[in-house]
């Protein structure tokens, strides 16, 4: 089952707590997958419209998110997607709906998670740096690619690969991407041996 | 030829080809070489000719062909040639040079089945005493051609930076090959 995540970013933490809470309950009662992370990107962004500085934090939630929903007390003059407060879980329930239905129609029968795609290549100090760059933008360079079809690519392990995206992204050369198609994953491409990998190590560039 | 065995260098004359050859080749490199006579000749004494030669021999024996193209466009028939089997491209541009835009365009078009079909990386060098055009302006270049190549500023005198070249350029090739 497609697990999708949900990651809050200014809530206070009962909030966080409530939110959680609904979507453990969704699940038992649904089977709607959904999970609220920790990680550094998510598939949705909630995020706190009535907060101090929310500007700097809904901008942060574009950046890890392709898909940002706003919560304040009323839903006057807020854009996009949206749940008032207090949080209930019928309205939780239809935002996620929408936000699935709405990437599933883009996605037409494919399944949609968070992709990236690659805006430019870093520069060459930062790849002297960060030679796993290299593996990482090689692979989005053929298109948006989800993060575990990075990972089924580069065989890079996954808290290295999101420290990496988080560079890219920091450094605006990656960004999520709302047309989030999952690509071909069904058989993902082993990580790279062989002619290029012996040549790799023979450089000190051995991939992992 | 061998396609999965051969990476092809060009770029415009007096980039530094040869040198970026012989920093990564084990073997002495090959250069036919000729004594230049035209507007080259106030940057270097000799240009190549017909192509630069390198090897690199992996622990198992196999070897990798590094080769050369030459600079000038009248040699231009000799690229078609060195495009059979090659498995990508290292395009090197001179940013010292009038007009580097138009040398990228220059080589892009040339080699277009070649990194369409395989993979390309843009190496700019002299970057550091000729800081325009930037690299924003080589990208540009390259969305016009809706391509994302990997530009890298590069002293191909440093073996790391050639290293960094063929690895960027690896990685852009990979899934489908090797």
């Amino acid at each position: 089952m497609l697990v999708r995540t949900l990651k809050a970013i200014n809530l206070p933490e009962r909030e966080r707590m409530e939110i959680g809470i609904l979507l453990s309950l969704l699940g038992q009662r649904y089977g709607a997958a959904w999970e609220l992370t920790e990680n550094r990107f998510a598939d949705v962004a909630i995020v706190d419209a009535d907060a101090d500085a929310a500007s700097d934090a809904t901008a942060e939630a574009h950046r890890v998110a392709s898909v940002v929903v706003t919560i304040s007390e009323t839903d006057s003059g807020v854009p996009g997607l949206h749940v008032t407060r207090p949080i209930r879980t019928k309205t939780l329930t239809e935002v996620l709906a929408r936000v699935e239905r709405e990437s599933g129609s883009r996605a037409s029968s494919s399944q949609t998670v968070l992709a990236w795609a690659l805006k430019r290549w870093p520069g060459t100090e930062t790849l002297r740096r960060e030679w796993r760059l290299t593996r990482v933008c090689g692979t989005l360079a053929r298109g948006p690619q989800t993060v575990a079809g990075i990972a089924a690519r580069t065989g890079i392990e996954d808290a290295e690969l999101e420290r990496l995206l988080t560079l890219l992204t920091e450094a605006g050369c990656a960004a999520p991407t709302e047309s989030a198609v999952r690509i071909s994953e069904s058989g993902p491409n082993p990580p790279p041996r062989g002619l290029f990998g012996r040549l790799r190590a023979r450089f000190g560039r051995a991939s992992t | 030829m061998d396609r999965s065995r051969k990476f092809l260098f060009t770029g415009p004359p007096g980039v530094g080809k040869s040198t970026a050859i012989g920093v990564i080749s084990d073997i002495e490199p090959v250069a036919t070489e000729m004594v230049a006579s035209d507007e080259l000749a106030e940057r270097k004494e000799t240009t190549t000719a017909a192509l630069d030669f390198g090897e690199i021999r992996l622990d198992d024996g196999e070897t990798i062909r590094l080769y050369g193209t030459p600079g000038q466009r009248r040699f231009d028939f000799m690229w078609k040639l060195l495009v059979e089997g090659a498995m990508g491209l290292v395009i090197l541009i001179d940013n010292s040079r009038d007009d580097p835009l138009g040398d990228l365009d220059m080589y892009l078009q040339n080699f277009d089945a070649l990194i369409r079909d395989t993979g390309a990386v843009v190496g700019v060098t002299r970057t550091e005493q000729y800081p325009e055009p930037d690299i924003d302006s080589y990208y540009s270049r390259l969305g016009a051609c809706d391509l994302m190549l990997p530009i890298l500023e590069c002293d191909i005198r440093q073996k790391d930076d050639v290293t960094l070249l063929m690895d960027a350029l690896m990685s852009t090739i990979e899934p489908q090959s090797i």
